[in-house]
């Protein structure tokens, strides 16, 4: 937050600053050249006062020169006058003369005037004030000079002139702005105001020419001519600032501006991407303290053991997890203690003669790079030992250089004791599988020995009985032997089923002409069907399919017998059809039928819808399971449906070819 | 008259089977263990009916034993066992035997054997 504030008041007091500068120097450059100005002004204006204050001398010379030329004259006449003065007036030097004038009075007495002027002046020159005329026709005694101003801002100067005959005055009238112009030559125009005050009279100033303008830098000297007092002032006007001024201050003060803008520009680019990157490197200095606490939490919280160890075998890291697994503090192992402390000496040497290194250190660091070893000892710090997987890393720096090495170290004794367990639980289910086996193998065997002998005599006896006509005898012997025969069925039957059910019934699929099984099945069940007055009915299409005919045989056999053991005096049909991937074989009844319950219990070992009905229709109570278990053996299902009274109806869908 | 040696060490199916064998018309020679076996089919019988469980030497051994015998080797055995499990039957006629049949016996089926071998 305070790096984004910097970011930006950096720049902005940097640019405060070069402002406040560049106009502080401005401001001394300007006053500097203020006062150059005035100087220079004050040189000047001395110029043009000078200027001024010659000009008057001249027009006193020259008037003072023609009053000495009429005061050596006998008589001034008016010819005369004009032939003197016009070459006077035509003399470049006397530019600021305007007119000159004579008055006087002859030797008759007689007043005399004349004018001769460069212009057209004339006579109007004349037409004076009465002050004029009193001095101009009362010459005053003495040879003086005077001047007047007259309001209309000329300056009149007089000579006097005296001689026996003659007495008058020569005047000369000075054109004021010709005195200035010629004074300010070299001047522009306008770049200096001047103006010309009669202040002989301290009370009453008259001003002759010329007014001064509020402000500016006035200069002013009074001038003695002819005994009066003119001021000059000289103001400079907004043109001579403007003429004497240079663009010096100002060029320095943009100069210094634009230096200002690009310096704050530099800095606010620099404090930009200063804070920029001060930002970087705290969200990386965060993301590096996220995952240093995180790996630090990963070695704390770890259900492993952790340890780490330099190349020296000095211990770095013990966590926590390896504290309660070997009884020692990490306090006292880390720096102090080497890894081989936790091997089992005699193991350790064992792995160490087998990898063909010293028994220490080396075997250690020999496991780097080859994943978990199981078979390790470790040794606790009470002497325990217990079995370890034990998985060793080198750790490398940039350059590659072995760092240290870190070692995992998980206790397997209890995955050790479930797989024996598991080993154990295994060899013994093998072993009650084997046992099992043998039983059902010598139950059968030896079963059948005492069954031959049973059926064997019976057979016999039977046979005998019939030779000597004793019908009674043989019926008897005739229902032992028959007692026999279902004996060995269920003993046949029951061997089945717990074959299948110990999973040794290995299916040997070969092709199966249908129309052929289904006569064979037909044949073999018709006698049993037809002596309980049934009929059977037999429907197939030429199909062949690859299954397991024996077994295919024994389930079709099972289901149409015991559909001819429930049916009295009925139809029994046995019917195959066969699509692409199924063969579908039903064996239908019109006999006695099942209630929904029986229903789910039919397929179940020893049961017959009706517990009662067992003797009196034969069978094992056998057929159903096993057809149900071969059937399903063979990839298929067994289903029925039935209703009480009027007949059943057993289905088995089988691939055509083994799945 | 054909003569057969009926090998068998329960005394009861012996005896029933040597009866019911002599009615059927043949001359019954017997042996209830292996080595009487040797003895007997020294003698030259034109069949053999072995059990195969037998005290002393087993009926797969006897067979082995009269097969690799010159004298012997051309004397049908017909196995005749209890023993029904997958395999008896292969373990039966790997050692020598020409025909198998299971007990119970079903003796209308025994005589087809008999009769097909030596008939």
């Amino acid at each position: 937050m305070n790096r984004e504030w910097r970011a930006w008041t950096v720049p902005l007091v940097a640019g405060l600053a070069g402002i406040a500068l560049s106009v502080f120097v401005w401001r001394v450059l300007e006053n500097a050249e203020q006062r150059n100005i005035e100087s220079a002004l004050k040189a000047d204006a001395e110029g043009v006062l000078l200027s001024i204050e010659r000009e008057f001398a001249t027009a006193h010379e020259t008037v003072m020169a023609l009053g000495a030329f009429f005061g050596a004259s006998k008589n001034v006449n008016e010819s005369e006058f004009r032939r003197f003065t016009t070459r006077l007036l035509a003399d470049e030097r006397h530019k600021e003369i305007e007119v000159f004038l004579w008055g006087g009075v002859d030797k008759d007495g007689t007043p005399q005037r004349f004018a001769n002027s460069a212009g057209s002046l004339g006579e109007t020159v004349f037409d004076a004030t009465e002050r004029e005329l009193e001095a101009f026709n009362k010459p005053p005694d003495g040879d003086s000079l005077s001047f007047l101003a007259p309001r209309d801002g000329i300056v009149f100067v007089y000579g006097r002139a005296r001689s026996e005959e003659q007495r008058g005055a020569v005047a000369a009238r000075l054109n004021v702005n010709e005195i200035k112009v010629t004074a300010m030559t070299g001047f522009l125009r306008k770049s200096l105001r001047l103006s010309l005050t009669d202040v002989s009279d301290r009370n009453k100033p008259v001003r002759i020419s010329g007014s001064i303008p509020q402000g500016g830098l006035p200069l002013s000297r009074i001038l003695r001519v002819a005994g009066g007092n003119i001021e000059v002032q000289a103001v400079a006007g907004p043109q001579y600032e403007e003429s004497r001024r240079t663009a010096g201050p100002l060029v320095v003060l943009l100069a210094m501006l634009v230096a200002t803008v690009l310096i704050v520009g530099y800095v606010w680019i620099a404090q930009t991407r200063t804070a920029r990157i001060a930002r970087l490197v705290d969200e990386r200095t965060a993301t590096i303290r996220e995952v240093t606490h995180l790996q630090q939490a990963i070695v704390t919280s770890a259900n492993y053991a952790i340890i780490t160890f330099d190349p020296l075998g000095r211990i770095l890291t013990f966590n926590p997890a390896a504290e309660s697994m070997l009884g020692h503090r990490a306090e006292h192992v880390i720096g102090g203690m080497s890894p081989v402390a936790f091997h089992d000496p005699s193991d350790l040497a064992k792995h160490s003669e087998e990898m063909g290194v010293e028994p220490g250190l080396e075997a250690i660091v020999g496991l780097a790079g080859h994943g978990d070893a199981v078979g390790w000892t470790y040794c606790r710090a009470d002497g325990s030992t217990l079995p370890v997987s034990l998985s060793v890393s080198a750790l490398r720096d940039e350059t590659d250089q072995i760092t240290g090495y870190l070692a995992i170290v998980h206790d397997i004794s209890t995955r050790l004791a479930a797989e024996e367990e598991l080993r154990h639980a295994k060899s013994q289910a093998e072993e009650a599988s084997r046992i099992k086996s043998r039983f059902l193998a010598n139950m059968s065997h030896e079963l059948r020995t005492p069954l031959t002998a049973i059926l064997g005599y019976s057979e016999m006896l039977a046979e005998d009985a019939a030779a000597a006509e004793e019908a009674e005898s043989e019926r008897d012997l005739r229902r032992i032997h028959d007692a026999g025969r279902h004996l060995l069925r269920l003993i046949e039957d029951v061997l089945d089923l717990s074959k299948v059910e110990a999973g040794r019934v290995v299916l040997e699929p070969q092709d199966v002409d249908v129309p052929r099984l289904i006569e064979e099945v037909a044949t073999t069940v018709r006698p049993l069907a037809e002596s309980h007055g049934n009929k059977l009915l037999v429907k197939s299409q030429p199909a062949t399919i690859v299954s397991d005919p024996t077994r295919l045989l024994q389930v079709l056999l099972n289901l149409v017998a015991n559909a001819a053991r429930f049916t009295q005096n009925g139809e029994i049909e046995l019917q195959a059809e066969c699509n692409d991937s199924e063969a579908v074989f039903v064996v239908r009844d019109s006999g006695i039928g099942m209630s929904a319950e029986d229903l789910e219990r039919v397929f179940e070992p020893f049961v017959q819808a009706d517990g009662t009905s067992t003797r009196e229709v034969g069978g094992t109570g056998l057929g159903l399971a096993i057809a149900r278990q071969f059937t399903e053996l063979m990839g298929g299902t067994l289903t029925a449906t039935s209703t009480p009274g009027s007949g059943s109806e057993f289905c088995v869908r089988i691939p055509v070819e083994p799945g | 008259m054909i003569r057969i040696l009926l090998v068998e060490d329960n005394d009861m199916n012996r005896d029933m089977l040597g009866r019911r064998l002599r009615r059927l018309g043949y001359d019954v020679d017997e042996a209830t263990d292996g080595i009487e076996a040797l003895d007997a089919a020294s003698r030259g019988p034109d069949l053999v009916l072995m059990d195969l469980s037998l005290p002393k030497l087993d009926g797969w051994e006897v067979t082995r034993r009269l097969k690799s015998d010159d004298a012997t080797r051309g004397i049908p055995i017909i196995a005749l066992t209890a023993h029904v499990m997958a395999g008896d039957r292969e373990r039966a006629m790997e050692a020598g035997c020409d025909d198998f049949e299971t007990k119970p016996v079903q003796f209308a089926r025994l005589r087809g054997k008999i009769e097909a071998l030596v008939g």
